[in-house]
C-alpha cells in the first residue's frame, strides 16, 4: 500500500509533464488525457480509502522502518525524511482533492479551449501539491508541497483569469507567500526547540508531535505571556495558515482571487486550498502548541467569531453571485477555526468533518456559479434571475448545496456545524451564542440568492455564444417570465461533475459515521495532549489565566462523556 | 404485526419517503401518475399509525440507530411509541392521505406535479419523524426538516417572485426561532446527566432535580422561543400568512393541520420540565393570549379567503398555547390533554376550511378574494356544506368538534387562575385576564369566520370577472396553477369527486370527532399515559364546565348572528363601521403595520450592519492590508538601506555582532 500512496500522489503530477510537453495541444485531447488521470487518482484514492484502517490513530500507508520511523532518508545528515503517509484527518482531505479535481476538469470542459493543455497541466500539477501536502509526514516535505501548491495556482489564476487576473493573482501570491514565510520560522522554531533539548534533529512530524508534548523543559509548559515560546512559536505557525484559512482580518485576498479565477481554480481554492489553513492548524498548531492555543484562547475565539458574522453580512452585500460565495467561504471557515479553537473533542471533531463538507458544498457553489457564467458572461444578480426555468435541473443543484451549506440537518452542514457550535460551548457559551448567529445569516444571504438567482421570472442578460441569440436579441428576454431560454442547455459534463459532489451531501448528512469513525483516532491524541498540557501547566502553576475551568472534572481524554445508548456498539 | 412495528417505527417515516422518491425519480415517466407513489405511500403509513395507536400500551422504544457519533456527543435515530406520538402520528397521517388524494385533483396539470408530491412526501416523513423522535436533538432535526420541505412547497409557484419572497420568509424566521431551539439543546445538554439528550434521561426524575432552576427557566423559554415562530405566535408569527402563496393542499396540510403544530408539539413534550417553572407557563399562556386576539382582530378585515383561515390558524393556535400555560400544579395533565386535543380537532376541520377555500379557488379559477364573488352555495353545495360544518367546528358551536376542545381549553384556564391563587409570588389576575380574553376571542373567531362563509357562499350569485372593481389582472395570472388544464375554463364549477370526497370524509370528522373522543375521556385517556405526563399529579378529567361552555357559546352565536346580520345580506353596516372606526379599520386591515415595524427595527439596522461591512472590508481592512504592506518598503529605505554603505569594518562589525547574538540566543535556548 506504501507505494500505492507514491503513486497517487506523483501521478497528477506525471500527468502534468506530459501534457506541458505537448502544449499546443487540441483542447479536446487535452481534457480528455486529464480526466483520465483525474480518474486514475481518484480510483486510487478510494481503493487507499477502501484499506484505511479506521482504529490505527498511527499514519498508514507510509514506508516504515523497523525503529518505527517512516520515509527512508531524503537530506542525509539534516535528518530530513522523504516520509508520506495518511491519518483519519488527512485521508479525507486526501479523497476531497481527488474529488474535487473531478469537477474542476469537468467544469473546465467547455470553457477553456485556448491553451488548453497547459490549463490542465496547472491543475494537475496543483493536484500533486495538494495530495503531497496532506501525505506528508515531514516538516519540510509538508513545507514544499505548502509552496510549490501557490504556483499552478498563481498561474491558473493569472492567465486565464477574469479582467483583473494581474492584480488577483499577485496580491494572492505575496499575501499567502508573506504568511508562510512566518510560518517556516515557526517550523524551524519547532525542530530547534526540540533539537536543543533532546539533542534529536528530527523533521517528522509525528515524533515532533509526540516529543514536544514531553519534553523536559519546564519554560516549554508555561504559557503565560506573549513571550512565552509556545505563544511566540504558535503566532509564527499562524500567520501562514491564518491567512489561508483565511481568517478575518487576514480575508481580503480571498473575494478578489475568487472574481478573478476560472471556475476551476475556485473550486480548488475554496475546496481544499483553503483547508490546507485549517490542516495546518490542526497539525501544527493545536497538535504541537496547545499552550500558545490556550493563552490565546479568547483572541482566537473572538477572530473566529467575528469572522463568521462579519463574512455573513460582508455575504449579504454582495450583487456578484461569485464574491458572495467567497464570503460565505470567510464565514464558514470561521466556523470550522472556531470547531478547532474550542480545543475539545467535540469541536474539533465537528471542525474536521466541517472542511471536508464546506470543501463539497463549496465546491457545488462555484462549480454551479461557473455554469451559468460560461453561458451569460456575468455573475451580477441584479443581470439575471429565474434561472429555475432555464435548467430545474441545475436548479435543483444550487438549492441542495445551498441548503447543505446553510447546515440543515440531513445534509451534510449539520453534521459539522451542530458538533462545532457544542464544542465551543463546552468552553465559551458567549461565543457560541454569538457563532449560532452567524447560522441565522447564513441562511439568509443562501436563500436570498436563489431567490434571486433560480426564482422569479426568467431574466437573461444577452446571451453570448448560443446559436440563436443574435436573432433574438436581450430586449425581449428582459423582464417577463419566459418559459424557454436562449442559452445552451446544462452539459453531460456538468451533470457528471456535479452529481458525486450532491450524493455525497446527502450521504454525508445521513449516513457521517463512516467519516466520524476514521477521524476519530486521528483527532482523540490531540485532544488529549491539549488536556494533559492544560494538567502539566496548571501543576506547575496553579493560576493560568485563561483555562476555564471544566464544570466538573473530566477525565483526560477522550471527553467523551459516554451516553445511555451504548455511544459505539451499534452500527446502522 | 403491532409488536413488530412498535419495535421497528422507522417504518412509519420511512414509507412517504420512499413514495416522495419514488415521484422525484420517476416523475419523468409518471407525469399525471406521480401522486400514485405518495398516496400509496402516505396511505400504508397510516395503516401503520393505526396499528401502533391500537396496539400500544405504555410506551416502547425500538434500538437506536446511530448517527452523529463525536466526542462528547451523540445523536441517535432513536423513536419512541407512546400515547402522544400515536396520536399524532394518527392525525398526521390521516389528514396527509386525504390532503394528498384532494391534491392529486387540485394540482392536475401543473408542470411541477411530480416535484409537489415528491417533497409532500418528504414532507410527511419529516413530519412523522418528528413526532416518533425521543431525543431533543432529533426533534430538532426533524424540526428543521419539516421546515426546509415547507420552504419548498411555499415557493413551490418558483417563478412567483411573491412565492419566493414568502418562501424564504418562512425559512428565515423559523432560522431565527431554531436559533434558540439550538442553544436551548447546548444548554440542555452542559446540564444533562451523562450528556444523554433523549426524553427519558431528560425527564427523569433526578436529572430534573439535579438541574437548577435558572438553567430550566432558560432552556424551557428558548424552546419557546422556538415555538413561536414554528408554531407562528407573537412575535414570530409574520411568515405564516405569507405562506399562504404556496398551493392550497400544502396550506392545508402544513400550515394548518400538522407543521405548525410542532411547537405546541414540543411545549407538551417537554411538559416535566416546563412544569417545574410557573413563570414560563405564565408566559406561554400570555404569548398565546395576545396571538389569539391580534390575530382574530386582524382576521376580521382580511378579504382574502386564505389569509383570514391563515390568521384563524395563528389565532387557535394562539389558544392551544393557553392551555398548555394553563397547566400549573396539578392541573398539568389536563390542560396538557385540554391543548393537545384541541390541536387534533384543529387538524381536521382546519384542514377542511382550507381543502374547502382550495374548492372555492379552484373552481374561481384562481381568484381567493371575497369581494369577486359571492352566493356559490348553488354552484358548490357540497363544498359550500363542508365548509359550514368546518366553520360551526371553527367557532365552537355545539357539537361540533371545536366545541369540545375550546371549552377544555377555557376550562384549563378557569382552574389555573384558581390554581395559581395557591402560588407564592404569583398573579391569579394573570388566569383570569387570559380566561376572558380567550372567551372575546372566542366572538370574534365567530365573527370573522361567518363573515368568511357568508362573503362567499350567501347573498345574490357573482362569480369572478376581469371587469371588477377589485380586479388586479396580474393578480388573476400570478394566483394558482396553469390555466390551460382543462377544467379551470368554465367558472364556477362543483369540484370533481377526488376533491370533495376528501372534504367529506374531513366534514364528517369535524363534525363528530369532537364528541366522540372528547366527553367519553378516550382521547384524554389516550395521552395521558405518556411517560413524562402520566408522572404528574391530578387527574386528567374534569367536571364539565357548564358555566364555561354557555357564555362561550352564547358570545359565539351573538357573534355569528351579527355576522350573518352584516354580510349574509345586503347591507351597508360594515362600511358605515369601517367609516366611522377608520384608524382601527384601517389597522386591522394593514395587520397592525407588524411587517412595516419589523423592516424599520429589524431589517433597518441590518442594513445598515451590512452596509458598514462592506465598506469596512473594501475601504478599512484593505487599506490596512496595503498600509501593512509598505512596512518591509519602509523598513528597507530606512532601516536596510543604510546598512548598505560598503564599508568593509562596519559589515565585518555587523557579522560578529549577529554569531554572537545567535549563539547567545541559542544558549538561553539550551539553558532555561
Amino acid at each position: 500500500m506504501a507505494s500505492l500512496l507514491l503513486l497517487t500522489v506523483f501521478l497528477p503530477l506525471v500527468g502534468a509533464a506530459v501534457l506541458a510537453a505537448s502544449p499546443g495541444l487540441d483542447y479536446r485531447k487535452a481534457r480528455r488525457n486529464a480526466l483520465v488521470v483525474v480518474l486514475a487518482t481518484l480510483a486510487l484514492s478510494l481503493f487507499l480509502l477502501a484499506g484505511f484502517d479506521p482504529d490505527k490513530s498511527r499514519p498508514q500507508f507510509g514506508f516504515e522502518d523497523g525503529d518505527g520511523s517512516f520515509g527512508f532518508p531524503w537530506m542525509g545528515q539534516l535528518g530530513v525524511r522523504f516520509a508520506l503517509g495518511v491519518d483519519g484527518v488527512s485521508l479525507w482531505l486526501f479523497a476531497l482533492t481527488s474529488l474535487l479535481m473531478i469537477t474542476a476538469v469537468f467544469s473546465s470542459w467547455e470553457s477553456i479551449k485556448e491553451r488548453a493543455a497547459t490549463h490542465y497541466a496547472l491543475l494537475l500539477s496543483l493536484q500533486t501539491g495538494l495530495l503531497g501536502l496532506f501525505a506528508s509526514l515531514d516538516v519540510v516535505m509538508f513545507y514544499i508541497f505548502f509552496e510549490f501548491t501557490l504556483i499552478p495556482l498563481f498561474f491558473l489564476i493569472g492567465l486565464y483569469g477574469g479582467h483583473d487576473r494581474k492584480r488577483a493573482s499577485v496580491t494572492f501570491f505575496l499575501y499567502t507567500l508573506a504568511g508562510s514565510l512566518l510560518t517556516l520560522l515557526g517550523v524551524i522554531a519547532l525542530v530547534g526547540v526540540y533539537y536543543s533539548h533532546t539533542g534529536i534533529l528530527t523533521f517528522s512530524m509525528p515524533e515532533l508531535t509526540k516529543g514536544l508534548a514531553t519534553l523536559k523543559w519546564d519554560g516549554w509548559f508555561e504559557a503565560d505571556s506573549w513571550a512565552s515560546p509556545q505563544v511566540v512559536i504558535f503566532l509564527l505557525l499562524f500567520a501562514g495558515f491564518a491567512i489561508k484559512v483565511p481568517m478575518f482580518p487576514f480575508h481580503t485576498w480571498l473575494p478578489l482571487a475568487h472574481v478573478e479565477a476560472p471556475t476551476a481554480g475556485s473550486i480548488l481554492l475554496a475546496g481544499v486550498m483553503l483547508k490546507v489553513g485549517g490542516y495546518g492548524l490542526f497539525r501544527f498548531n493545536l497538535a504541537m502548541t496547545p499552550l500558545g492555543a490556550q493563552f490565546l484562547f479568547p483572541w482566537l475565539a473572538a477572530l473566529s467569531v467575528i469572522g463568521i458574522v462579519y463574512g455573513a453580512l460582508a455575504a449579504l452585500a454582495q450583487t456578484d453571485v461569485k464574491r458572495l460565495v467567497a464570503y460565505s467561504s470567510v464565514s464558514h471557515m470561521g466556523f470550522i477555526v472556531l470547531g478547532l479553537f474550542s480545543l475539545n473533542g467535540t469541536g474539533m471533531d465537528g471542525a474536521m468533518i466541517q472542511m471536508i463538507n464546506h470543501g463539497i458544498t463549496t465546491g457545488a457553489l462555484f462549480a454551479c456559479v461557473g455554469v451559468f457564467y460560461e453561458r451569460y458572461h456575468t455573475r451580477e444578480m441584479a443581470e439575471l434571475g429565474g434561472l429555475w426555468n432555464w435548467s430545474p435541473l441545475w436548479a435543483f443543484f444550487l438549492i441542495l448545496a445551498s441548503l447543505g451549506s446553510a447546515a440543515v440537518p440531513l445534509l451534510n452542514g449539520f453534521v459539522g456545524e451542530f458538533p462545532i457550535l457544542l464544542g465551543m460551548y463546552r468552553r465559551s457559551p458567549p461565543h457560541a451564542v454569538i457563532a449560532a448567529i452567524g447560522m441565522v445569516l447564513g441562511a439568509y444571504y443562501l436563500l436570498w440568492m436563489l431567490e434571486r438567482v433560480v426564482f422569479g421570472p426568467l431574466k437573461e442578460p444577452h446571451v453570448h455564444g448560443s446559436d440563436d441569440s443574435a436573432s433574438h436579441g436581450a430586449a425581449d428576454s428582459h423582464g417577463h417570465g419566459h418559459a424557454h431560454s436562449h442559452a445552451r442547455p446544462i452539459g453531460w459534463h456538468e451533470i457528471a461533475g456535479l452529481t458525486p459532489l450532491m450524493v455525497l451531501i446527502v450521504f454525508i448528512g445521513v449516513y457521517p459515521k463512516p467519516f466520524f469513525d476514521r477521524l476519530r483516532p486521528a483527532t482523540e491524541p490531540v485532544v488529549a495532549n491539549i488536556t494533559a498540557e492544560e494538567h502539566h501547566a496548571k501543576a506547575t502553576k496553579p493560576v493560568t489565566a485563561f483555562a476555564r475551568p471544566e464544570s466538573a472534572p473530566t477525565p483526560p481524554q477522550p471527553a467523551a462523556p459516554a451516553t445511555n445508548v451504548s455511544p459505539r456498539g451499534h452500527s446502522l | 404485526m403491532t409488536e413488530f412495528l412498535i419495535h421497528n417505527a422507522w417504518i412509519v417515516p420511512i414509507l412517504p419517503l420512499i413514495g416522495g422518491i419514488c415521484a422525484a425519480v420517476g416523475g419523468r415517466w409518471l407525469k399525471g401518475n406521480s401522486h400514485f407513489p405518495v398516496v400509496a405511500g402516505i396511505g400504508l403509513a397510516f395503516v401503520a399509525s393505526l396499528f401502533l395507536l391500537l396496539g400500544e400500551a405504555g410506551h416502547a422504544q425500538p434500538t437506536p440507530l446511530g448517527w452523529i457519533e463525536v466526542a462528547g456527543l451523540t445523536i441517535p435515530f432513536q423513536f419512541r411509541v407512546d400515547g402522544l406520538t400515536t396520536m399524532m402520528l394518527s392525525m398526521v397521517t390521516f389528514v396527509a392521505s386525504l390532503v394528498a388524494i384532494f391534491a392529486s385533483g387540485y394540482m392536475a396539470g401543473d408542470p411541477g406535479y411530480p416535484r409537489f408530491f415528491a417533497v409532500f412526501g418528504m414532507f410527511v416523513s419529516s413530519m412523522a419523524g418528528l413526532v416518533l423522535s425521543s431525543n431533543f436533538a432529533l426533534t430538532y432535526v426533524f424540526w428543521e426538516g419539516v421546515g426546509v420541505c415547507s420552504y419548498l412547497l411555499v415557493g413551490f409557484w418558483h417563478s412567483k417572485p411573491s412565492a419566493a419572497a414568502a418562501a424564504k420568509k418562512a425559512f428565515l424566521v423559523n432560522r431565527v426561532g431554531d436559533f434558540g431551539f439550538a442553544i436551548g439543546l447546548f444548554w440542555l445538554w452542559s446540564v444533562t446527566k451523562n450528556h444523554d439528550l433523549s426524553y427519558d434521561a431528560v425527564f427523569d426524575a433526578t436529572n430534573l432535580a439535579t438541574i437548577g432552576h435558572g438553567a430550566l427557566l432558560g432552556i424551557t423559554l428558548l424552546f419557546f422561543w422556538a415555538a413561536t415562530a414554528k408554531s407562528a405566535q407573537v412575535p414570530l408569527y409574520v411568515w405564516l400568512p405569507d405562506a399562504m402563496e404556496g398551493p392550497t393542499p400544502v396550506s392545508a396540510l402544513i400550515h394548518a393541520a400538522t407543521m405548525v403544530t410542532a411547537g405546541v408539539y414540543l411545549i407538551a413534550r417537554s411538559t416535566p420540565m416546563v412544569v417545574l417553572v410557573p413563570e414560563v407557563q405564565a408566559t406561554v399562556s400570555v404569548i398565546g393570549c395576545i396571538t389569539a386576539l391580534l390575530a382574530a382582530l386582524i382576521a376580521l378585515t382580511q378579504n382574502d379567503l386564505k389569509r383570514v383561515m391563515a390568521y384563524s390558524t395563528v389565532s387557535q393556535l394562539g389558544y392551544m398555547f393557553m392551555g398548555l400555560g394553563a397547566g400549573i400544579g396539578g392541573l398539568a395533565s389536563f390542560a396538557v390533554v385540554g391543548a393537545m386535543f384541541h390541536l387534533f380537532t384543529h387538524a381536521f376541520f382546519k384542514a377542511l376550511l382550507f381543502l374547502a377555500s382550495g374548492s372555492v379557488m379552484h373552481s374561481m379559477g384562481g381568484v381567493i378574494d371575497m369581494r369577486r364573488f359571492s352566493g356559490l352555495r348553488k354552484k358548490m353545495p357540497i363544498t359550500c356544506i363542508t365548509f359550514a360544518i368546518g366553520a360551526a367546528a371553527l367557532m365552537g358551536i355545539f357539537p361540533f368538534a371545536g366545541f369540545w376542545s375550546k371549552d377544555e381549553i377555557l376550562a384549563a384556564l378557569k382552574l389555573a387562575s384558581h390554581e395559581s391563587e395557591g402560588l407564592k409570588g404569583f398573579y391569579p389576575e394573570i388566569y383570569i385576564a387570559v380566561y376572558w380574553t380567550a372567551i372575546v376571542t372566542a366572538a370574534l373567531t365567530a365573527f370573522y369566520t361567518g363573515r368568511a362563509f357568508f362573503m362567499t357562499f350567501w347573498g345574490e350569485e357573482k362569480l369572478p370577472s376581469p371587469h371588477d372593481p377589485e380586479a388586479d389582472p396580474a393578480e388573476d395570472a400570478a394566483h394558482g396553477h396553469g390555466h390551460d388544464d382543462g377544467h379551470a375554463h368554465e367558472i364556477g364549477h362543483e369540484s370533481p369527486p377526488l376533491m370533495w370526497i376528501p372534504l367529506a370524509i374531513l366534514a364528517v370528522c369535524a363534525f363528530g370527532i369532537g364528541g366522540l373522543l372528547g366527553p367519553t375521556g378516550l382521547f384524554a385517556h389516550h395521552v395521558e399515559h405518556t411517560p413524562g405526563l402520566a408522572e404528574i399529579e391530578g387527574a386528567a378529567h374534569h367536571e364539565f364546565d357548564y358555566a364555561t361552555a354557555i357564555i362561550s357559546s352564547a358570545g359565539a352565536l351573538i357573534a355569528l348572528a351579527v355576522s350573518y346580520l352584516f354580510y349574509g345580506r345586503k347591507s351597508t353596516i360594515p362600511a358605515q363601521l369601517a367609516e366611522r372606526f377608520r384608524p382601527a379599520y384601517l389597522a386591522s386591515l394593514n395587520k397592525f403595520y407588524v411587517d412595516e415595524i419589523y423592516a424599520m427595527v429589524i431589517l433597518g439596522p441590518l442594513k445598515f450592519l451590512v452596509a458598514t461591512a462592506a465598506f469596512f472590508d473594501t475601504v478599512v481592512v484593505d487599506n490596512l492590508v496595503l498600509a501593512a504592506a509598505w512596512i518591509p518598503r519602509l523598513f528597507g529605505r530606512y532601516v536596510l538601506a543604510p546598512f548598505q554603505n560598503g564599508l568593509v569594518q562596519f559589515y565585518a562589525a555587523v557579522t560578529a555582532l549577529s554569531v554572537a547574538g545567535l549563539l547567545f540566543v541559542f544558549m538561553w535556548l539550551s539553558l532555561s
